[in-house]
């Protein structure tokens, strides 16, 4: 921090313009922009920009909660070894629907619904297993990883 | 910085509730925070429509991802880097002009203007969101994750994959290029 606050300053911002600070915060912020030119001209770039934050569509909550109303809640799902060695030989050759198996059932009796589908995309990559393209990167991480063990 | 709903459960409540099947649930987490997925994707995308596809699509992936969801980062953090993801994702496929952005600019809210300026501050604002599309990806996002949703750095860090600090330096860099795009 520079011995002016500048730098703190700046840093608060953001929550200023959110007008999330507390009082005590809120003023020290606007003393200190009401005599700092540097500040001054950041605090109006800032605030152009929350003046500028998109307004979502009316109707988007209702057509996301329809649509996301008809999209089946998995459970997580145990993995044998035998099927992560299918799942990765599916992932390297092509289109395939993996069953998923009941924990403790060795004898392979097919569960109602795929564990997961894959096939390859047009571009070339992978889609599919719990929907690969649907995870985060940690979340993919996390499946490559199980596959892997 | 999650705002609870007065009177409702909390995040992890509502998500326990979710993996175990419950539709409420979850209906009142996309409620909670649809509106900041929203905006991520369009602060992305610079376009409603095709934003509002990208809200959509992400509540999906959520939905299908939720059993894989640990609990490791808040609900909504986890969220946002899924639709932070979604929208990069369908920004580089379409590859959008910057000037789209310009065309299709939404309409501006609580622009609370000293001194009465509306048009002043709207094109001031117009002008800056423009810009902000031109900033690169890391510096795009942390600025619009502060100033639009809130985000402290360290969560701004776990939606665009970085340190707390990089995110930091990430937001400063992209309003010192800002300011000097504006001039
Ligand atoms: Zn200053």
């Amino acid at each position: 921090m520079n011995a002016n606050g500048c730098d703190r300053v700046k840093e608060l911002l953001a929550p200023w313009v959110r007008e999330e600070l507390s009082a005590a915060d809120r003023r020290f912020v606007e003393e200190h922009v009401a005599g700092c030119e540097e500040c001054r001209a950041e605090a109006s770039l800032v605030r152009a920009l929350h003046a500028g934050v998109p307004i979502m569509p009316d109707d988007l909550t209702a057509r996301v909660t329809a649509s996301i109303a008809t999209t089946p809640l998995r459970r997580r799902v145990w993995m044998s070894p035998q099927l992560a060695a299918a799942a990765i030989v599916v992932l390297a050759l092509g289109t395939a629907v993996v069953w998923r198996q009941p924990p403790g059932d060795g004898n392979g009796v097919l569960a109602e619904e795929p564990l997961a589908l894959t096939w390859p995309t047009d571009d070339g990559f992978i889609a599919g297993v719990a929907m690969l393209d649907d995870l985060s990167d940690e979340a993919l991480a996390e499946l490559l990883e199980e596959l892997g063990g | 910085m999650v705002k609870e709903e007065a009177g409702g459960l909390p995040d992890s409540d509502l998500v326990r509730l979710a993996k175990e099947g419950d539709r409420e649930a979850l209906d009142e987490l996309c409620t909670r925070h649809i509106a900041s997925v929203f905006r991520v994707c369009r602060g992305f995308l610079g376009d409603d429509d095709e934003a509002a596809d990208a809200t959509q699509d992400c509540f999906v992936k959520a939905v299908r991802a939720l059993p894989r969801f640990r609990g490791d980062a808040s609900f909504r953090t986890w969220l946002l880097t899924i639709a932070s993801n979604e929208a990069k994702g369908v920004f580089r496929k379409r590859k959008r002009r910057a000037e789209q952005a310009l065309e299709s600019a939404g309409p501006l809210v609580s622009a609370k203007p000293e001194a009465g300026d509306v048009t002043a501050l709207k094109q001031e604002a117009e002008q800056a969101r423009v810009m902000v599309a031109e900033l690169p990806d890391k510096q795009r996002r942390a600025v619009t994750l502060r100033i639009d949703e809130g985000l402290s750095f360290k969560e701004i860090g776990e939606v665009i994959g970085s340190s707390e600090g990089a995110a930091r330096v990430n937001y400063h860099h992209g309003i010192r290029r800002l300011r000097e795009m504006m001039i």
